[in-house]
């Protein structure tokens, strides 16, 4: 093998693996965008396509008229309706298009890409045009409100049409009655809310004046009578998060009070009942009550949140009431 | 042998010259009477002078025998002298290494840095790690290996950090040889244990002497871990090889529960016939044909309990009576085997000039339902017991650069199912889900003790989709800086 042979062969292998490593799609999961579509493909950037021409937030009133090219014929919610609770999974969303291998999608102010899904089969009931659907997922800290999720057909050549708004409501973390998606729902008087970040089995523990001693044990602070179904707006505990060590995804107890809160001092603790696999965890004590005459009111933070840590060390099993967080007078 | 019979003429000589020094000039002395010595009797002046050239004489040729006797016992001491130089083209595996007399010792340790196209700082479902950016012992090795006239045994433990700290065992072969001539590969091996699949050339490569990090895509996701337990026949016969082994089929690193059992009564057969020629020194070729064909294990599932689900179908958060529903228990279901089967054909060779020796390699596989690894193969009938056909193939060069460097090359091709389709518009279309890797490596090498390797692996697949929906490239392409320092 003689010394050219050798230095061409090397610059054919330079140069087949230079013109090769230069382009593809990036790998980006996708998660913690405010919406997940499990299957479609992630892809940074704004929708293609023009925007709508009559968008619910104005923005697309000065759009072009519809531009040739695929279209988004028709948008429909799954039977649970135009609200995703917090950290939702699963909402289907599905509707047609006309001339178009896949649909993008992503929420018109939220985020930092669009997912692409193919489109599914030709719907018989509208002939030339194509089913889609797909599955989304919606982070639990996504601003609650209204938002546009905002669907785009695209044709086999990548154009895409006419950008298509579908209003969704995102139900925010914090127990407000839906008042984010129904400003004529009232939010509670008052809510005690603590919020951990691993899957540590911690239980929201607060004494209140008068001695109910709230806990996920006993949500309504003291023992329910037998058979009895307890009134709904009494102050409660809404959820036992982690029990049993179950991830329920959401890692937050609440208590919440729907009317104006009994006045006195509260104690609050964090009670790191079991550790589930966990060395430590850091929580969050926030609390908020209702300001302003509804329906132009809102939920507003009484003091800025209290944080701490705990350790699986500290473990109680529920036989104490755990670490003290904070005390405070509503 | 000439040092033994060396010793055994000498040391009676030498026993005689100073244990019994008295006979022996007595001997001298007092020759049996002859006519001729009565003259030289009469005349002891000249007798004297005689007798004394002959004792010299005697001393020399004892300090001569002494000499030669210090020798042999030096050369004696001397541990067995090990095989001779490695031919070219020599590579560490079984069954057709050529081992040290005895008792051998030998390890390695490969530590390394690797980057990933695809990595982020996030989690998959479940909880792997989708970061692989990362420092890793991917090998820290040490073996132990005899070699007998009629027996041999290998022994090799493996530590590393690829998922997580862990030993475990790469090697156990006890085996019965028959060796007539030492320096050539047994006639006959038959061994006992776990072992590498002797399926062609790739799998049986020694990750010691293997230049790329590591072996092919489709070699890869057929055999996951190069290990398997099982029995082997194995031989080589002047240029020929060949190996014929029933092995559990379920090799270490499947992602299954069964990696080293086995959940079948069936055992893969693997065969291999080739051949390993030097028709001169400067040259090397070897290769040859192998086939594998077992059964694989589609597993049942366990009978369930009765089961409350809540499916929140208006989604409000709230349970209400017609969101509920109880699932009866379920009776457990059978689990059954399918068949898989590769045959794979493989070539090397070895070329000595004045670079430094180059290497050129390839191979080709295809198969049926054999992915243990990646596009795992598990053919039910559900899925209508439709077989994954796979194929794949790598053609790699390696070039010596003096004694200091090297560079290489490697293409290689794994098309896990090449009946894939992809589900657009509602229709069905052909679906191409090959993986492409370009290799190029660069390396500077300390002579028999440690490489310094630079690998850049170009990944062209299609595992992402576009813009348009079409699946697209993925931009998951990696390199790899490997220190490898070896006993």
């Amino acid at each position: 093998m003689s010394r050219e042979t050798l230095l061409a062969a090397l610059s054919a292998v330079l140069a087949s693996v230079g013109g090769s490593a230069c382009d593809g799609q990036p790998a980006v999961s996708g998660v913690g965008e405010p919406i997940q579509v499990p299957g479609g493909q992630f892809i940074r950037g704004d929708l293609p396509g023009t925007a709508p021409p009559v968008a619910a937030s104005g923005e697309g009133a000065d759009a072009a008229p519809p531009a040739p090219g695929p279209q988004v014929t028709n948008t429909t919610l799954d039977s649970t309706g135009a609200v995703a609770l917090p950290g939702a999974a699963g909402k289907s969303i599905s509707g047609r298009t006309s001339g178009a291998v896949a649909v993008g999608a992503r929420f018109a102010d939220l985020g930092t890409g669009y997912w692409v899904v193919p489109v599914a089969e030709a719907d018989s009931m509208f002939p030339g045009e194509n089913a889609f659907r797909f599955s989304a997922n919606f982070d639990a800290n996504d601003p609650p409100g209204f938002h546009n999720l905002r669907i785009v057909a695209i044709d086999a050549s990548g154009r895409a049409g006419t950008q298509a708004d579908l209003p969704l409501c995102l139900a925010g973390r914090i127990p407000d009655n839906l008042h984010a998606c129904s400003p004529g729902a009232p939010p509670p008087a008052a809510i005690i809310s603590l919020q951990w970040d691993t899957n540590f089995d911690v239980d929201l523990h607060v004494v209140a004046p008068g001695g109910l001693d709230f806990s996920p044990k006993r949500p309504f602070g003291e023992l329910v009578d037998s058979g009895g179904a307890p009134d709904p707006k009494l102050p409660h505990i809404d959820r036992d998060s982690l029990a049993g060590c179950t991830p329920d995804g959401l890692r937050q107890e609440d208590l919440v009070f729907q009317d104006p809160p009994p006045h006195g001092t509260y104690f609050v603790y964090a009670d790191p009942f079991a550790p589930c696999g966990q060395s430590s965890v850091r929580f969050q004590l926030s609390v908020y009550q209702v300001a302003g005459t509804c329906p132009n009111c809102a939920l507003e933070e009484t003091f800025p949140p209290r944080r701490g840590e705990l350790l699986g060390i500290q473990v109680t099993g529920g036989v104490s009431s755990g670490r003290f967080v904070y005390q405070f007078g509503l | 042998m000439q040092p033994r019979s060396l010793v055994a003429r000498a040391t009676p000589a030498l026993i005689a010259a100073f244990a019994f020094p008295g006979v022996a000039r007595a001997q001298n002395a007092n020759p049996s009477p002859s006519p001729e010595s009565a003259p030289a009797a009469a005349a002891p002046s000249s007798s004297e002078g005689a007798l004394r050239e002959q004792l010299d004489a005697l001393h020399d040729e004892v300090q001569a025998l002494r000499t030669d006797v210090e020798v042999a016992r030096s050369s004696q001491q001397k541990p067995a002298a090990p095989p001779g130089p490695r031919p070219l083209g020599y590579e560490v595996f079984w069954p057709w290494v050529l081992p040290a007399e005895g008792i051998t010792t030998g390890g390695y340790i490969q530590g390394q840095y690797e980057s990933h196209q695809d990595s982020q700082d996030q989690l998959f479902q479940g909880g792997a790690l989708i970061n692989q950016d990362r420092f890793l012992v991917r090998r820290a090795r040490a073996s132990l290996v005899g070699e007998w006239e009629y027996a041999a045994f290998a022994l090799e433990l493996d530590a590393n950090t690829t998922s997580g700290p862990q030993v475990d065992l790469r090697k156990a072969e006890a085996s019965l040889q028959y060796r007539p001539n030492r320096t050539k590969p047994p006639v006959v091996m038959a061994t006992l244990g776990q072992f590498d699949t002797p399926f062609g050339y790739e799998v049986v490569e020694s990750p010691r002497t293997r230049w790329f990090m590591e072996r092919s895509t489709i070699s890869r996701a057929f055999w996951p871990g190069e290990p398997d337990l099982g029995v082997r026949l194995a031989g080589a016969l002047g240029f020929f090889r060949w190996a014929i082994a029933p092995m559990n089929g379920e090799p270490i690193g499947e992602k299954s529960p069964y990696s080293a059992q086995d959940p079948n009564a069936a055992k893969d057969v693997v065969f291999h016939f080739g051949f390993d020629a030097l028709p001169r020194d400067d040259f090397h070729v070897a290769g040859g044909v192998s086939a594998v064909r077992g059964r694989g294990f589609h597993a049942g599932t366990d009978a369930t309990k009765t089961v409350l689900q809540w499916n929140d179908s208006n989604g409000d958060g709230t349970v209400q009576p017609f969101e509920l529903r109880g699932l009866n228990p379920q009776a457990a279901t059978v689990s059954q085997n399918f068949d898989r089967w590769a045959a794979g054909l493989d070539l090397r060779a070895h070329v000595r000039w004045w670079l430094g020796v180059a290497k050129v390699y390839g191979e080709l596989v295809v198969g049926a339902n054999m992915d243990r690894g990646m596009f795992v193969a598990n053919p039910s009938p559900l899925s209508g017991d439709v077989d994954q056909r796979e194929l794949g193939y790598v053609v790699g060069l390696t070039q010596e650069i003096g004694r200091y460097g090297v560079v290489g090359f490697r293409y290689d091709y794994y098309d896990p199912n090449l009946d894939a389709s992809d589900k657009r518009v509602g229709s069905l279309l052909p679906f191409s889900e090959a993986i492409r890797t370009y290799s190029p490596l660069v390396g500077l090498v300390v002579p028999d003790h440690a490489r310094l390797l630079f690998q850049y692996d170009v990944i062209r697949d299609s595992l992402a989709r576009s813009s348009a929906g079409v699946p697209a490239d993925l931009k998951n392409n990696a390199w790899t800086l490997r220190l490898q320092v070896q006993l």
